[in-house]
C-alpha cells in the first residue's frame, strides 16, 4: 500500500509516498511495520496517522483504497 | 459554514482581507491575530522559513477549528488565513480573525483558534540558519 508523508517524516522516509509491501489491519500496525523499516522514525518526537483526512487513532481499521498519511509534530502558524 | 472563511495560499496574507471577511454591520469589536516570521529562534538567526501543508485535511481541521470557536463563543464570524512556501522576517505566515459584539469573546476565542491551529492543523515549518535547517518542534 502507498503512505503519504510531510516534514520530518518524508526526510526519514526518504520520499513523499513510500510503498510498503505489507498491508498493516489498522494503525497501531502500521506503526510497528514502520518502526522496523524505518528505526529513526524513534527519534521524532511522536506522529499521527490520518486516514482519510482525518486523525485515526490506534485501533482504527486500515481498509484497502485508504488514504493513509503520517502526520509528524505540526507547527503551523 | 458562511460565517467562516479559511484560506491556505502561496501568496502574501492580507490584514485588510481578513478584516473585510469578518467585520460586520452588528459587530462592535473585530480581533485579529497576526503571526510574523522572527529572526531569532533560541539565539540562533533564522534566515527564512518555509511552510507546506497537508492541503485538503489542513482545510478542513481549519474549519473544524472555525465551528468550534463559533459554538463556544457569541461570534459573528471567524477568518483563518495561513500562508504556504517561503517567507522571509517580518512576513505574515497566519492571521485569525474573529468579530463579535462584544470585546471580551472576541479575544478569547482569537487566542483558542491560533492555539488550536498549532496543535492540530497538518501544516509543518522549516528554519533555515546560517548552515543548517530544522523542522520545527519535529525532535523531543
Amino acid at each position: 500500500m502507498k503512505i503519504r508523508t510531510f516534514g520530518v517524516a518524508r526526510d526519514i522516509m526518504g520520499n513523499s509516498v513510500v510503498e510498503i509491501s505489507e498491508a498493516p489491519a489498522n494503525v497501531a500496525d502500521l506503526r510497528k511495520i514502520l518502526g522496523q523499516l524505518y528505526p529513526e522514525m524513534s527519534n521524532i518526537k511522536s506522529y499521527a496517522v490520518a486516514i482519510n483526512e482525518n486523525y485515526a487513532e490506534d485501533d482504527e481499521v486500515i481498509n484497502d483504497g485508504d488514504t493513509v498519511v503520517i502526520i509528524p509534530p505540526v507547527s503551523g502558524g | 459554514m458562511d460565517n467562516i472563511e479559511v484560506l491556505l495560499t502561496s501568496d502574501r496574507l492580507s490584514v485588510e482581507d481578513c478584516f473585510d471577511a469578518v467585520k460586520t454591520d452588528g459587530s462592535g469589536a473585530c480581533n485579529l491575530f497576526i503571526g510574523t516570521v522572527r529572526n531569532l529562534t533560541s539565539d540562533k538567526t533564522v534566515k527564512y522559513l518555509e511552510f507546506e501543508a497537508y492541503e485538503p485535511m489542513a482545510i478542513k481541521e481549519m474549519k473544524k477549528i472555525g465551528n468550534q470557536a463559533l459554538e463556544k463563543w457569541p461570534l459573528h464570524k471567524v477568518a483563518i488565513h495561513h500562508r504556504l512556501g517561503k517567507l522571509d522576517i517580518g512576513e505574515i505566515p497566519v492571521i485569525i480573525a474573529v468579530s463579535a459584539q462584544h470585546r471580551d469573546v472576541s479575544f478569547e476565542a482569537c487566542q483558542y483558534i491560533i492555539d488550536t491551529l498549532k496543535e492540530t492543523v497538518p501544516i509543518w515549518k522549516k528554519e533555515f540558519f546560517e548552515g543548517g535547517e530544522v523542522w520545527v518542534n519535529a525532535h523531543p
